[in-house]
């Protein structure tokens, strides 16, 4: 399955060569993607723009870095998720939630548009998102905002694929309120 | 019905305004070096020099200029007064060899020898002798 921005033409080779307009359309692209991720970890405003401009100027500077030119927003992202592990290891407020999975790994695969929410589920499911351990959100927002594969979520927070995986079921699972049949 | 991308999205849809005033601020300085790489090698040394050296302590350098005016305009009122004081004294010295000569050519009269030095005749050759035929009653005499 192609990632949504494997779908698109991003114009990453002429941002390598310092082209101010094709680094206008990647932020353009990725501003509030990012913004989102980032906020729903850290769930303050202000801090979430930092991140992101931190973010935008840390790409600029070390796009060189990147060896695939596909891979540009999980590479992006984990510029992202790398400056809020370092606001926490600041902050250290939210460290009690960061619990490592230990059960073995579940098998999943499913595609993230099978979770459609109605209107009067939304505040639920924001609910429930926030409710989740930080690793399990992590996993979660990366793989519906970005519908990265599990090998990108893996690269971007620093776990294993098998890790991954574990996450992605447990946080599907305490969403299963809004999976099941009768309320899609 | 909305995907979970849609719902996140659209929840945080009114931040895109302060997204985009910090990606024209990026953009903005993107732009800057760009064209400054674009320019002359020149043209950018001195616009870097300007840019860290100069700009950042613009009232030290500002400070100096002035200190460096003060000083030239003192030095050249300076040099202005001592310019008569020198031709003063370049008349002082004319003066005082006329005076020095006058007082040789009076002493020369008082002795009575010419006041025109001139060298000592050399001995002739064959008025030399040796040492041994010296004689000092001649001197005596």
């Amino acid at each position: 399955m192609l990632g949504v921005a494997e779908r698109e033409q991003l114009p990453v080779q002429q941002a390598r060569a310092g082209d101010p307009a094709a680094w206008d359309t990647l932020f353009r692209r990725y501003q509030l993607p990012l913004y989102t991720y980032v906020f729903e970890l850290v769930h303050n405003e202000q801090t979430s723009l930092d991140i992101v401009q931190e973010t935008f100027i840390a790409a600029t500077r070390h796009i060189g870095g990147l060896r695939d030119d596909a891979k540009f927003g999980s590479w992006l992202f984990g510029i992202a998720h790398q400056r809020c592990v370092q606001r926490w290891r600041k902050s250290s407020r939210e460290m009690e939630l960061r619990n490592e999975l230990e059960d073995a790994p579940a098998e999943y695969e499913s595609s993230p548009d099978e979770l459609l929410i109605r209107r009067e589920q939304e505040a639920e499911f924001m609910n429930l998102l926030n409710m989740l351990p930080l690793p399990q959100r992590s996993v979660l927002l990366l793989h519906y905002i970005e519908e990265f594969s599990l090998d990108e979520i893996a690269a971007i927070t620093g776990a294993g694929v098998g890790t991954v995986k574990s996450r992605l079921h447990y946080a599907r699972k305490a969403l299963g309120k809004l999976l099941k049949p009768e309320s899609t | 019905m909305k995907t979970p991308r849609e719902t996140l999205l659209q929840r945080h849809q009114a931040a895109e305004p302060k997204l985009d005033q910090i990606r024209e601020i990026i953009v903005a300085d993107l732009s800057r070096r760009h064209d400054a790489r674009q320019l002359s090698l020149p043209v950018a040394a001195a616009l870097k020099l300007w840019r860290e050296l100069i700009l950042p302590c613009r009232r030290t350098w500002a400070g100096l200029a002035a200190l460096w005016f003060v000083i030239a305009v003192f030095n050249l009122t300076h040099s202005q007064r001592s310019q008569p004081v020198a031709a003063n004294s370049a008349t002082q010295v004319t003066e005082m060899r006329d005076v020095f000569e006058e007082q040789r050519r009076a002493l020369a009269e008082l002795v009575g020898v010419s006041p025109v030095t001139q060298p000592a005749a050399r001995p002739r050759r064959d008025e030399l002798q040796p040492r041994s035929e010296f004689q000092p009653d001649l001197l005596a005499a």
